[in-house]
């Protein structure tokens, strides 16, 4: 099996043991285990966003009146039901983003021309970052026409049917260590199915 | 049909290579742009200022709707992959928002291009998006409530787009790799197409 398609496999395995997950405690613990398993594959988590996410979703949700009322601000009631279906839909929207992030962290290709196409505009995005220099004060379109002039010239129309190069394979351990992640997942969700924590 | 006509595009060899390397290079260029959105700090995440989109508008009056809509699907997949998101549900308001807005401003070319220059164009695309992911972030995320964030969300959209258009205007004036692929694809496409009065408004943006 090549390298890259192992974490988008592994990350497939581990989507339905997040979405089906009832328990909000457990959800949340689901969540900050895959930000620490993107991290651990180079990934980047950003708190900030995260946070904005968490509470504007949540506040959007408390605004639709739903269940127990737990405490009034104003005129303004909190309820449980919303605020379950509010936390519910912010901790799936990170969970999710994380899962991707989780998954493209092996730089997957995608099969087929259109992989190679995927491929080819890669390439030349790499080329438009290396390249791009800080345009002179009102030169911006001419900096960007001497970038975009470059790549037809340094990479003019290559046949999309080249053969993939650098393929690499997936070692034992890395099978063993994305399993463990996929298992601590179902693990979480089984725990979540005995109905022990509360929010449920 | 379209989707295979875009098949048949990707697989043939030669005849379409050179409008397919083009098709990648703006799909790149947009790559770029949406990394450049990504480091202005803004006070929501969602909120987008769709500099991603100005390949989109410019591939308007240089490709056609299957080639659009090849771009329009390179820049969603190439954006997810860059951003991580493809897997998750922001995808889906990328891609929503991305195809209605490409479908809607191809629409407004072709039909209104004589009497609209790419700010109009502009503005209608972004409305679209921003509708579309207003409707889809009703049904996923914040249920009826988000309405309350319309206007000044459809808002934002509207201001940025006239900036978005208006930069459309002066880069299809101005850029010599614009005007030369014009001319390129207009002596391609000559003794294919008879250009009648339904081709809307091609290249006659470049000239205002």
């Amino acid at each position: 099996m090549q390298k890259s398609n192992l974490r988008i496999i592994a990350g497939l395995f581990m989507i339905p043991a997040f979405l089906l997950q009832k328990n909000l405690i457990l959800m949340a613990a689901q969540v900050i285990f895959i930000m620490v398993v993107a991290v651990i594959k180079g990934k980047k988590v950003k708190p900030v966003p995260v946070l904005v996410v968490l509470i504007s979703v949540v506040l959007m949700n408390l605004l639709q009146v739903n269940g127990k009322v737990l405490f009034t601000i104003g005129s303004f009631s909190v309820t449980l039901g919303a605020l379950k279906i509010g936390l519910d839909k912010a901790l799936t929207l990170i969970g999710m983003l994380y899962v991707s992030q989780y998954m493209v962290s092996g730089k997957p290709k995608l099969p087929g021309r259109f992989g190679q196409l995927l491929s080819k505009q890669f390439l030349f995005f790499e080329h438009i970052v290396t390249s791009w220099k800080r345009p002179e004060k009102g030169k911006f379109i001419e900096s960007l026409d001497t970038v975009l002039e470059e790549m037809e010239h340094i990479y003019p129309d290559t046949d999309l049917s080249n053969g993939e190069t650098n393929i690499l394979y997936v070692k034992k351990l890395e099978v063993v260590t994305e399993s463990f992640f996929v298992l601590c997942m179902w693990v979480s969700f089984m725990v979540g199915l005995l109905d022990i924590f509360p929010w449920g | 049909m379209i989707l295979e006509t875009v098949r048949s595009m990707i697989l043939s060899s030669e005849k379409t290579q050179s409008v397919i390397t083009h098709i990648a290079i703006l799909a790149a260029f947009s790559l770029f742009l949406s990394t450049v959105e990504y480091m202005i700090p803004k006070p929501f995440p969602f909120m987008r200022i769709g500099l991603a989109n100005l390949p989109v508008i410019i591939g308007l009056s240089i490709f056609t709707l299957p080639e659009l809509l090849l771009l329009t699907v390179l820049k969603i997949v190439g954006q997810g992959l860059i951003n991580g998101t493809i897997f998750s549900y922001i995808f889906l308001f990328s891609a929503g928002g991305s195809l209605a807005s490409m479908v809607m401003m191809y629409s407004v070319y072709k039909l209104m291009g004589r009497f609209t220059s790419f700010i109009g164009i502009s503005i209608a695309g972004a409305m679209t998006s921003n509708a579309i992911q207003l409707l889809l972030a009703q049904f996923i995320l914040f249920g009826s409530s988000i309405w309350i964030i319309a206007p000044p969300f459809l808002l934002m959209g509207f201001i940025t787009s006239i900036f978005l258009g208006i930069f459309a205007n002066v880069f299809t004036r101005k850029s010599r790799w614009y005007a030369d692929l014009s001319t390129r694809k207009k002596a391609q496409d000559t003794p294919l197409r008879k250009t009648s009065g339904t081709e809307g408004g091609r290249n006659s943006h470049a000239e205002k």
